[in-house]
């Protein structure tokens, strides 16, 4: 979230774009509700009448996974009725940038392509004879980011993205009007979305759209606006953070490469632009490889640089895991509070792949499915050579830590209960698992030093560790005398400094005081609540803050004023998010995305893997042909292996979509053993429209098969007015909608709707496509 | 313990007045031998979503009684979800025939061990099983492991995955981010991916 | 249960009480209506103002409570004394009170008592006099601060914003379970922090509360930093709040049993706070 949760008070419009935000995010209605109360309106956009569309000021039915045809109207409608923010755009934006003479789209491709990638050379910008981008701040100039922008949507007119997502004129012109009206200066919109944005073939790209839309529009950086993502777990921002995914270290640095990073020195220079903030990276990189190897880092030896593991340039994302499972290539894994059997795509082929293990390590609160894959239905132990260690975990109240929610507050969580029989903190696991491991390799092995070496010191014995000593080496400190380290900015690239995750240093920085910890509610203000935890980065509650105020500093809303220039000096109700000090409006007007090598933000963005604009593309597996081109998938879609035929649209005529119900949580492990819960919402059922249920016979109550070449589940029907068929370049669309939280295990089992889905994800983040993929559906 | 009417005019306003008017002997109460039970209210943020709300642990004798709202967090001002409204159930259920608070039964409180090609579960201790994994470990990796790849440094294994975890704290996360990097797992990845 | 023990043979008159003040409250919010004064608050609002006051209202309630006192024990005769006093005393008695309201409130009646030689005009015991008084100057007070106390969140601190008293209890306020607590004196109610000491501001977080098991929801909330107390009645789960007057009365066996424990209750009020520490 650029935003935060209390700050959805001051949106004038809200649009929750593939997010149930009032079913899987409850308490954002509270503010969106803050919001209505002063007139604000909520505009859903969602296959179903979903909990949110139901009580929403306009809902718009979209055909599931068609979200850039939609956003690229809104685009389009912005564009063509004026109704952008100029002086934001020229100032904030790249719009005025000249691109490169190479870059041209056509027919659904960009420039560079060739077999199954890009090359994006030619996604630059031109420069000048002292190698600065040109620019036209007129924005004429035919080349310029906003005249290719302009022509590239200029296809999406509402005619044709009503053909394309499904929804008839008159909603989508309703919703362009009430949304793209947030371009008024003082108006803010606010786009929330969830997993309906990012699990597609086009996921990036759709999150894309939505940012550039609120650029036109001016809608970032203020109160009110903003591209917020709804995160789906309670510390999803947290480990994300932390960096448990494979292309990253903590506090979002590359994972070195084998081929360009041989040497921490090729690492830095390729990694450390000029300009931005990132140029300090050498000095968080440094300052983790201290924290991480302590004493035995130093300048001599690069501070253990070549003890961190390297890539060998393929994809090793949860897809490519389980393919690679699949083949017989990973021996053992450990997966913790994660239930893949359940929530991965094409479950049975991801459950399978698991029985090619030698061993596992599962740690949760419950038994998962997946820890319990050997004894699945239809499964024969007696062939399945896994070695498994199911232990015993605390839950979130039964130990101390903090945990990151959507809008980035670290919160600290107390201990409040000793947890059951021997139920132990992952924080206790980790530290045994760690020392055993040492105590092994202190007897030999391969290349025992990483792992000897490693700083570790957190408690003794058999004893929970000391989470405040993880905390200070999280938050950074002084190598000489262990003090915290105020915040990042005190960062140093010599070796003197220790810090674990930069972006988060200053959130432990008192010991007495820690800023997780505070809980002081803000009396009098906007909503900022800048004592109550702590927010990374230093604590700053709205990033890019500096577009609140136009150039000369003057905020767009008076009413609700953020960093602002006022009687010669900047005053605030946030952290300024750009180089402030001594630093007037005039200097600063050009540079609020500290974060970017243009200092500005990115209409047209040449680091995506599939193009520098958002275009449109069809599912994976879609029942129509792409209206806008003849390329009908994302043209640099990794087709991987497991995923066999997709299916056709003669055998499976109708797009299948999962989503979750408020009841639940994810693949279930946790509500599904909750007998409260699980009560409420005891069985899987699939949703189809009255249509569907007469033309095949389906009765409401009824037991049906959903199948894809994937496999079949069964599950109750749950005949609906919610779901309705759309007209979709005059054809006539059924959607099956069902949730996703039920397995074998549990109070209450169920068929698991992972099963259908495909193992086929987005070219940048491998996301697989959840949301839309065909299937049939047949009486039981 | 005297307890002097002026003392009790501060602790109970009016009551000092009218105990002195009706006549009524303190010192002499009963309530004096009664024994206290403990209880403590311990904050926490649900583990279910990412709205971080706020809610109160509140424990008598060390059980966990009730999670109810906080109503000072500024998020939910004390509201919950229907997730939210149930955290008890991950250590506290009610039993079906007793109606008595008890350990949530499906917990794992032991560790659970199969061995290959077994059909059940066996319990076991924590000792054994670290030792065990740990030696699991140390096997794959050093069976696998990949020191330099075209001349270049890489040391990796690439057949130990990790999976998670979203559900875990920021602190076991860093923990784990910084070990399984050590043993040069790079089949790392998690939730956020899906 | 048990907990009727101490203090349920007090109630009816307890009650009776109550309703005068409240009843005078009323009239004097009639008589002496005050425009709400919207400047910010400092420490609290009776720290550089003062509340109307009207004789010939005190002497009519102090009538009133005399009657009310001698209905229930012949021997608490305070009427003999009250039509011997003249309205000058009793408006001295009403500025001693309230020029010495920061020490102590009881302590600041007895003096007053005492400078005015009152307790020569009475075989009453003087500390009985000036908890007569007291209870009989209430309504001036509770009238003030029903007119001008802050509402809603505008008030965030442990102690009263409108005469500065630390509470003696509070509540959870039904739904939410927000922490309501109460001025002793005035009656003037606001939200507070839950996990918060309101007399010393430290974090209570895992701090120990205290109960009879037969009476689960009246706790006491004990700090162990500054040690003192205040009670606690968890109404998250009934339908209204309480009365937090008579709720502190009918739960004496707390306070009885906090100090058996060696905690304090705070009825100073704040601005002496650091001293006392």
């Amino acid at each position: 979230m650029t935003n935060h949760w209390i700050d959805y008070q001051h949106s004038d419009v809200i649009m929750a774009i593939g997010v149930n935000t009032a079913e899987n995010h409850p308490m954002s209605m509270r503010w969106i509700d803050r919001a209505r109360e002063r007139g604000a309106k909520l505009i859903s956009i969602d296959p179903r009448l979903t909990r949110t569309a139901a009580v929403a000021d306009l809902w718009l039915p979209l055909r599931p996974g068609t979200d850039i045809a939609l956003l690229g109207g809104l685009i389009n409608y912005t564009i063509e009725k004026e109704l952008y923010q100029r002086e934001y755009i020229v100032n904030y934006t790249n719009a005025a940038y000249i691109l490169d003479s190479g870059y041209f789209f056509a027919d659904g491709i960009f420039s560079g392509y060739a077999e199954g990638s890009y090359n994006r050379d030619t996604w630059s910008y031109e420069l000048d004879t002292e190698g600065n981008p040109r620019k036209d701040p007129s924005l004429q100039h035919p080349r310029c980011v906003f005249q290719v922008l302009k022509d590239h949507y200029a296809r999406y007119d509402a005619e044709t993205v009503c053909k394309i997502v499904g929804c008839s004129r008159e909603d989508f012109e309703l919703v362009a009007s009430t949304y793209c009206a947030t371009g008024a200066p003082d108006k803010a919109g606010n786009i929330l979305y969830a997993m309906g944005i990012t699990q597609s073939t086009h996921g990036s790209q759709n999150v894309r759209a939505t940012a550039v839309l609120q650029l036109l529009l001016g809608n970032i950086g203020i109160p009110g606006g903003g591209v917020n993502a709804q995160r789906g777990e309670a510390n999803v921002q947290g480990s994300t953070d932390m960096a448990m995914l494979y292309h990253i270290l903590p506090g979002y640095l590359n994972m070195p490469q084998g081929m360009d990073h041989p040497t921490l020195a090729d690492y830095n220079a390729k990694e450390t632009p000029a300009s931005s903030y990132w140029s300090n990276k050498p000095k968080f990189l440094i300052s983790m490889l201290k924290a991480w190897w302590g004493e035995k880092a130093t300048p001599e030896n690069d501070f253990c640089y070549q003890w961190l593991p390297k890539l060998d340039g393929k994809n090793h994302s949860h897809i490519a895991i389980f393919e690679a499972m699949a083949r017989g290539e990973i021996q053992g894994m450990f997966v913790w509070g994660q239930n893949p059997a359940v929530g991965g795509p094409q479950a049975e082929l991801e459950r399978k792949a698991l029985e090619n293990l030698d061993w596992m390590v599962a740690v949760d609160l419950f038994e998962t499915e997946t820890a319990s894959f050997w004894r699945r239905p239809k499964a024969d132990p007696a062939s399945i050579k896994t070695e498994v260690f199911l232990l015993p975990a605390a839950a979130s109240y039964e130990k101390d830590g903090s945990v990151s929610n959507s809008g980035r507050w670290i919160q600290w969580r107390h201990k409040a209960i000793e947890p059951p029989g021997e139920a132990k903190s992952d924080l206790w696991i980790a530290d045994q698992l760690y020392k055993a491991l040492r105590y092994h390799y202190s007897l030999g092995g391969v290349f025992p030093d990483p792992i000897l070496g490693l700083n570790w010191d957190y408690g003794q014995g058999e004893e929970e560790p000391d989470i405040e000593k993880v905390a200070l080496e999280i938050n950074g400190y002084e190598i000489e005398n262990h003090k915290p380290l105020e915040n990042f900015t005190k960062l140093a690239a010599d070796g003197s400094t220790a810090c674990g995750c930069w972006i988060y240093s200053g959130y432990y920085n008192d010991l007495e005081d820690p800023p997780a910890k505070r809980r002081i509610r803000e009396q009098k203000g906007i909503g900022t609540h800048a004592d109550w935890a702590f927010a990374w980065p230093l604590n700053r509650r709205i990033l890019y803050n500096r577009c609140s105020s136009d150039p000369s500093g003057k905020p767009w809303n008076p009413k609700v004023p953020l960093v602002f220039w006022e009687g010669g000096e900047w005053r605030m109700n946030d952290v300024p998010d750009f180089a402030w000090k001594d630093n007037p409006p005039e200097n600063t007007a050009q540079s609020p995305f500290i974060m970017l090598p243009e200092l500005q933000a990115r209409l047209f963005s040449p680091g995506m893997a599939d193009g520098p604009l958002p275009e449109h593309y069809e599912p994976a597996e879609s029942p129509v042909h792409n209206v806008l081109s003849s390329q009908q998938n994302n043209p640099v879609i990794t087709w991987w292996q497991g995923l066999g035929k997709l299916a056709t649209r003669e055998d499976f005529p109708y797009i299948g979509t999962t989503y979750r119900v408020s009841e639940h949580w994810q693949s279930g492990i946790m509500t599904r053993n909750s007998p409260w819960l699980a009560e409420m919402a005891p069985e899987m059922f699939v949703e189809i429209s009255v249509q569907l249920a007469e033309k095949l016979g389906i009765s409401n109550g009824s037991q049906v098969f959903v199948s894809t070449p994937r496999g079949e589940i069964k599950a109750v029907a749950y005949v609906t007015r919610r779901l309705k068929p759309m007209q979709v370049d005059g054809k006539l669309v059924e959607i099956v909608g069902m949730p996703w939280h039920w397995g074998y295990r549990g109070l209450f089992p169920g068929d698991s709707a992972n099963v259908l889905t495909p193992h086929v994800g987005d070219p940048n983040t491998t996301i697989p496509e959840y949301k839309a993929f065909l299937c049939n559906i047949r009486r039981a | 313990m005297k307890i002097t009417r002026r003392e009790f005019f501060k602790l109970t306003g009016l009551a000092a007045l009218a105990a002195a008017v009706v006549g009524c002997d303190w010192d002499k109460d009963p309530v004096i031998s009664y024994p206290l039970v403990d209880a403590k209210e311990v904050t926490t943020i649900c583990p279910y979503c990412s709205c971080g709300c706020g809610a109160i642990c509140y424990v008598v004798n060390g059980k966990l009684v009730s999670v109810s709202g906080d109503p000072d967090h500024p998020i939910n001002e004390g509201a919950l979800c229907s997730k939210g409204a149930s955290l008890l159930n991950l250590n506290t259920v009610y039993n079906l025939r007793t109606h008595s608070p008890e350990t949530n039964p499906n917990r794992l409180t032991k560790v659970l061990y199969r061995a290959p090609y077994s059909k059940v579960w066996e319990k076991k201790n924590w000792r054994w099983a670290m030792d065990r994994i740990a030696r699991r470990v140390k096997e794959t990796r050093d069976a696998t492991f990949e020191s330099q790849e075209k001349g270049v440094i890489v040391n990796r294994t690439l057949a130990i995955a990790h999976l998670g975890s979203a559900a875990l704290d920021n602190e076991e996360n860093y923990l784990l981010a910084k070990l399984m990097r050590s043993l040069g797992i790079v089949n790392l990845d998690h939730h956020a991916r899906l | 249960m048990k907990a009727e023990l101490s203090g349920a043979s007090l109630m009816p008159l307890l009650r009776q009480i109550l309703n005068v003040q409240r009843e005078f409250r009323d009239l004097v919010i009639a008589e002496l209506p005050l425009r709400k004064k919207t400047s910010t608050i400092q420490n609290y609002i009776l720290e550089c103002e003062r509340i109307l006051f009207s004789p010939r209202l005190f002497r009519e309630i102090c009538i009133r409570l005399a009657s009310l006192m001698a209905s229930h024990n012949r021997e608490t005769d305070f009427i003999t004394l009250i039509f011997s006093l003249e309205d000058s005393t009793l408006e001295a008695l009403a500025t001693t009170v309230q020029s010495c309201l920061e020490p102590d409130l009881v302590a600041a009646m007895e003096i007053a008592v005492r400078e005015l030689r009152l307790h020569k005009l009475s075989p009453l015991d003087p500390s009985l006099l000036a908890e007569f008084f007291l209870a009989a100057i209430v309504p001036f007070y509770t009238a003030y601060a029903r007119q001008q106390a802050p509402v809603g969140e505008d008030w965030y601190r442990g102690w009263c914003p409108v005469c500065g008293q630390y509470p003696v209890n509070g509540y959870n306020r039904p739904g939410d379970g927000r922490r309501i607590l109460g001025c002793w004196m005035c009656e003037t109610e606001w939200s507070f922090s839950r996990l918060t000491c309101p007399i010393c501001s430290s974090n209570q977080e895992g701090q120990l509360m205290l109960f009879l098991e037969e009476d689960p929801l009246r706790r006491l909330q004990v700090c162990d930093d500054c040690g003192y107390y205040v009670k606690i009645t968890d109404c998250t789960q009934a339908q209204t709040g309480c009365d937090l007057q008579l709720e502190n009365a009918e739960t004496v066996f707390l306070d009885i049993l906090a100090q058996r424990k060696g905690y304090r209750p705070a009825s100073h009020p704040h601005r002496l706070t650091r001293e006392m520490r």
